[in-house]
């Protein structure tokens, strides 16, 4: 169950939009749970969680794109798509981090190809687990606190965010293997190690900077097809 | 061990050392098939155990062949040992057959040249000063000779080749003729080398290591001219003459939606004057479609980029009329030193493809462009979707948006799925 806001003061808009929800959940699975609210005010005046939120933009008072820039002060990671009557106001969307925006009228085509995207990253976003044997006993790790992983010989290390590491005796095969099966963010960047397209931070040349300021290589061989996921992941696949 | 096999045998393992190295410096830049470097090693050690195989059927199985069988027997093991070598390319390296017989051939030919270079001389010091020969039949000599071939030939050639310029490889008629070729060089020199044994005069063997030596060069620069260099350079043209076109379409298209824009803000100014005046109406609700119409004619990109601001407005208005949705988020600024006319060109032809697969769809309800445009990782990352029934983009088209996402160390795929086709690129501005 996912719990969508929308801030939309045109109630045919938000009847439409909701209209769209209810459809895309049948077609899709799923199930959405929404709540509306009519003005910016309203949203930032009072506490509102939501696993997605649909903002107008041209709202009374505040317009939806300030109420996205107060949003975003303290809530990076909410999911946030804008309904516009013209396009070009929503143009700007990526400095609020938007992950799209819908033109009304709305249509059901335009509004599924918009909601595809945004349920690729509801799913990325979901807690996943990794079970780690290591030497010292088995770990549980959470996949997104996972930077890289690399293989020497058959030793593998699981380098974590914030620091530490964790040894287990495995093939890069093996663990690529693992991890595509549960749908993990891993590209494969050398014939020795795997990293996580979360914790990408730069990539210059060959050299992929990580945030834990670790550096990764492509190798000639696999380079074009790690920047092809890499492209599909960070463009929102 | 035998004395004459041991020196059989060191001769062998110098030519498959020099064969081994040749065919690695044509061929090192192809990516390595999984477990590449294992493969290598196995060639290797198939190639040390062929080699001592060799020099014993030589020397202990067959100590008497002689003439003719002899020059046979060696003419096909070097024509058989080519053969493998196309083999062994193609098993530690992903690449075409075509690519691994370009190498083949021209390392085999340059390995020959120094062979023939390594014959001169050993022929030059019995005719000359025979106390020259026991430095002759010196591994420092053989090393010296090599050297003094395959150092000319790397920094000529070699170094030329690009990544992806063995790609370029096509043209299978030449690869053939080179590999015919290559196999005759071979004879030619197992027939100098034979020569030296009936008395032939050693001006005439001479002029013959010479010619030898001249057809080896000519080999391998004619083959890197007919099959890469020349095709490279038509690229080249090809895509000189694309960027000057596209360096056009830009300033036409910056041209035409100025004078649009200008155009509309007018007419606007002039619609609300209109509606102000006392001279209209009350019902001045055509007035007002009107100035809303023009709303979408005035509705200019505005991302940061200028390139990126035109091919957006031209593609938005020609979609307004078409009734197709375009909903664009783009930050231009990922763009960076990008040049307008690559920009114009990949979102340009990214967007014509994109117009004319939603206008082939025959569900009307999809006329949806959705395309994304923000900077990640330090790159600029373009995602563009809609609806469509299979990939509206020609070969030529791929190519041409992928070879713009190449000059920016970036990446470009495109794939349709569920009825969607995406277009994902990254570049490096």
């Amino acid at each position: 169950m996912y719990r969508v806001l929308i801030v939309e003061d045109a109630d045919a808009e938000a009847i439409a939009l909701e209209g769209c929800l209810a459809r895309y959940a049948e077609e899709h699975g799923g199930q959405f749970q929404t709540r509306r609210l009519r003005s910016a005010v309203e949203f930032l005046e009072g506490s509102h969680p939501a696993d997605l939120v649909f903002m107008d933009i041209d709202l009374p008072g505040f317009t939806g794109m300030e109420a996205a820039e107060t949003l975003r002060e303290y809530d990076q990671e909410t999911p946030l798509v804008f309904v516009t009557n013209l396009a070009q106001y929503a143009v700007h969307g990526y400095a609020v981090d938007a992950l799209g925006f819908i033109v009304k009228p709305i249509s059901y085509g335009d509004f599924t190809l918009c909601m595809d995207r945004v349920m690729r990253a509801l799913q990325r976003s979901r807690r996943q687990t990794l079970t780690v044997p290591t030497h010292d006993g088995v770990r549980v790790v959470n996949v997104a606190d996972l930077v890289s992983i690399d293989v020497r010989g058959h030793d593998a290390t699981y380098h974590l965010a914030g620091g530490g590491a964790l040894t287990q005796r495995a093939t890069l095969s093996s663990i690529a293997r693992q991890l595509e099966e549960l749908g993990t963010p891993f590209v494969n960047v050398s014939a020795s190690c795997l990293v996580n397209m979360a914790h990408i931070r730069r990539i210059h040349g060959d050299e992929v900077e990580l945030s834990d300021g670790s550096s990764a290589f492509f190798s000639r061989g696999k380079k074009r097809a790690a920047l092809e996921r890499i492209a599909d992941y960070l463009g929102g696949a | 061990m035998d004395p004459r096999m041991t020196s059989v045998l060191g001769e062998a393992a110098v030519t498959m050392v020099q064969i081994v190295l040749a065919q690695w410096l044509f061929a090192r830049r192809l990516p390595l098939r999984a477990h590449g470097t294992l493969r290598g090693i196995v060639v290797l050690a198939l190639t040390a155990a062929s080699t001592l195989t060799a020099s014993w059927y030589g020397t202990v199985a067959q100590p008497d062949l002689m003439g003719s069988r002899q020059l046979a027997t060696v003419f096909f093991t070097f024509g058989l040992v080519l053969v493998l070598c196309v083999a062994a390319v193609l098993f530690i390296y992903d690449c075409s057959p075509w690519s691994a017989l370009y190498c083949c051939a021209s390392g085999y030919t340059m390995q020959n040249l120094a062979s023939g270079l390594s014959g001169f001389c050993t022929l030059c010091a019995s005719g000359l000063n025979a106390g020259l020969l026991p430095l002759i039949h010196t591994l420092a000599f053989a090393a010296a000779v090599t050297a003094i071939v395959y150092i000319p030939c790397y920094l000529l050639l070699i170094r030329r080749l690009s990544d992806r310029g063995l790609a370029l490889v096509q043209d299978r008629r030449m690869l053939v003729v080179l590999f015919i070729v290559a196999n005759a060089v071979i004879g030619f020199d197992v027939i100098n080398k034979a020569l030296e044994v009936f008395a032939v005069p050693f001006g005439i063997i001479a002029s013959l290591r010479v010619v030898h030596g001249v057809v080896c060069v000519s080999v391998l620069a004619a083959s890197f001219e007919l099959l890469y260099n020349k095709r490279l350079q038509g690229e080249l043209a090809s895509q000189r003459q694309l960027m000057d076109e596209q360096a056009r379409q830009w300033q036409l298209s910056q041209a035409t939606v100025s004078a649009i824009n200008a155009r509309s803000h007018q007419m606007r100014h002039q619609v609300i004057g209109l509606l102000a005046s006392s001279a209209v109406g009350s019902d001045g609700r055509l007035l007002r479609e009107v100035s809303r119409e023009l709303d979408i004619y005035d509705a200019q990109a505005k991302t940061g980029n200028a390139a990126l601001d035109v091919i957006l407005t031209e593609k938005g208005l020609i979609c307004a009329q078409k009734r197709i949705t375009l909903s664009c988020i783009a930050d231009g600024t990922a763009l960076g030193d990008m040049a307008p006319a690559d920009i114009h060109a990949l979102f340009g032809r990214a967007l014509d493809g994109a117009i004319s697969g939603v206008e082939a769809l025959s569900d009307k309800s999809r006329t949806s462009i959705r395309l994304d445009l923000r900077e990640r990782a330090g790159m600029a990352a373009l995602r563009l979707e809609f609806y469509a029934d299979a990939s509206p983009y020609s070969p030529a088209d791929l190519t041409a948006m992928r070879a713009i996402a190449d000059r920016y160390e970036g990446t470009l795929s495109a794939r349709v799925a569920d009825g969607v086709c995406t277009i994902t690129a990254l570049l490096t501005p």
